[in-house]
């Protein structure tokens, strides 16, 4: 690295501004990095990441960019625990009877013509409530939580981590059609 | 004042050559910290991703142990400690609580406060005292006698 600034610094920089020689020495060390970072990524044992992706594509993404308040585990936690939010499972019913957060309602996003209308009764417009689907990857509680903001729903968050997350947490699973 | 220049050199080289290797070692995972900070083109994730953390530990190398390289590595680290502090109160402000990523890519490591921009102003002072001080040394370096 010394010689090649010799290189570029020694006879060049007699010759040229301070503020030039330095923007040159600056693009080598940047030069260098991306050169060593493509370096890296083609050698990465676990396989080269794309250069370019769209992130636009994930639902955190697509979350964030609507505005939506992203809960952590430990908010699925307190809220299962404490009640201190109903919690909604937007995933397939039958997944909700396979197992299910214990205290959540179900709400099937893809259902759910059928199952908000006596849902509705008992919640108000303020009541603060976290929505879950099955993980990260999927989108029935992002969906269903912009239609309760449409609903004007105004406490809602979402539980990006999903039911996975918490399973993978060691938390305890409800089975079967009760709460 | 020698004492005290090798002294911030020796803590922005390890604060950045420290901050560049868990990065480098999970890309994926430090582009999520990227992304979640909201502030680039989607696109452009993965590529600053790649390229930062390799920037950062360059730069940390060529302040601790190539003279030559001395003012640029100092510019260099004074330019990203101004971007990413921009970064960090752009999303304080905006209320958003994600983790810093400054160094872990664990999201579920402790959120930024303002915390982060104290100790980031500390560095930007190190920094630029630095950068002013190689400067001068690096112009004398780097011109051909005679």
């Amino acid at each position: 690295m010394t010689a090649g600034n010799d290189a570029l610094g020694g006879a060049a920089a007699a010759r040229v501004p301070g503020g030039a020689a330095l923007a040159g020495r600056v693009l080598l060390l940047l030069a260098a990095a991306v050169a060593c970072a493509g370096l890296a990524n083609v050698l990465r044992p676990r396989g080269a990441i794309r250069w370019v992706e769209d992130w636009g594509r994930y639902v955190e993404a697509r979350a964030m960019k609507a505005g939506i308040v992203l809960a952590p585990l430990s908010e699925a936690v307190r809220a299962a625990g404490a009640q201190t939010r109903v919690l909604l499972d937007a995933r397939p019913h039958h997944d909700y009877l396979a197992g299910h957060i214990p205290g959540a309602l179900s709400l099937p996003y893809d259902d759910i013509a059928s199952f908000f209308g006596p849902l509705q009764m008992k919640l108000t417009r303020a009541q603060p409530i976290l929505t879950y689907c099955s993980g990260a990857d999927c989108d029935e509680a992002l969906l269903l939580t912009q239609y309760l903001a449409r609903q004007q729903f105004t406490n809602v968050v979402l539980f990006l981590g999903g039911f996975a997350e918490w399973e993978r947490g060691g938390h305890p699973v409800a089975r079967g059609d009760a709460p | 004042m020698k004492w005290f220049a090798l002294g911030c050199r020796l803590v922005l080289a390890a604060v950045f050559i420290g901050a560049a290797v868990l990065k480098i070692l999970h890309p994926h995972d430090f582009a999520l910290a990227v992304f979640r900070y909201q502030m680039l083109p989607y696109p452009w994730v993965n590529l600053a991703a790649l390229t930062l953390p390799w920037i950062e530990l360059l730069s940390g190398l060529a302040l601790l142990l190539v003279p030559r390289l001395r003012d640029a590595a100092a510019a260099i680290i004074l330019a990203l400690l101004l971007v990413f502090t921009t970064a960090i109160a752009v999303n304080l402000a905006r209320g958003v609580s994600i983790a810093c990523g400054c160094f872990s890519v664990d999201p579920a490591a402790e959120k930024m406060g303002y915390w982060n921009l104290v100790r980031n102003a500390a560095l930007i002072l190190m920094a630029a005292w630095t950068w002013r001080r190689a400067a001068r040394a690096g112009g004398r370096g780097v011109t051909a006698p005679g």
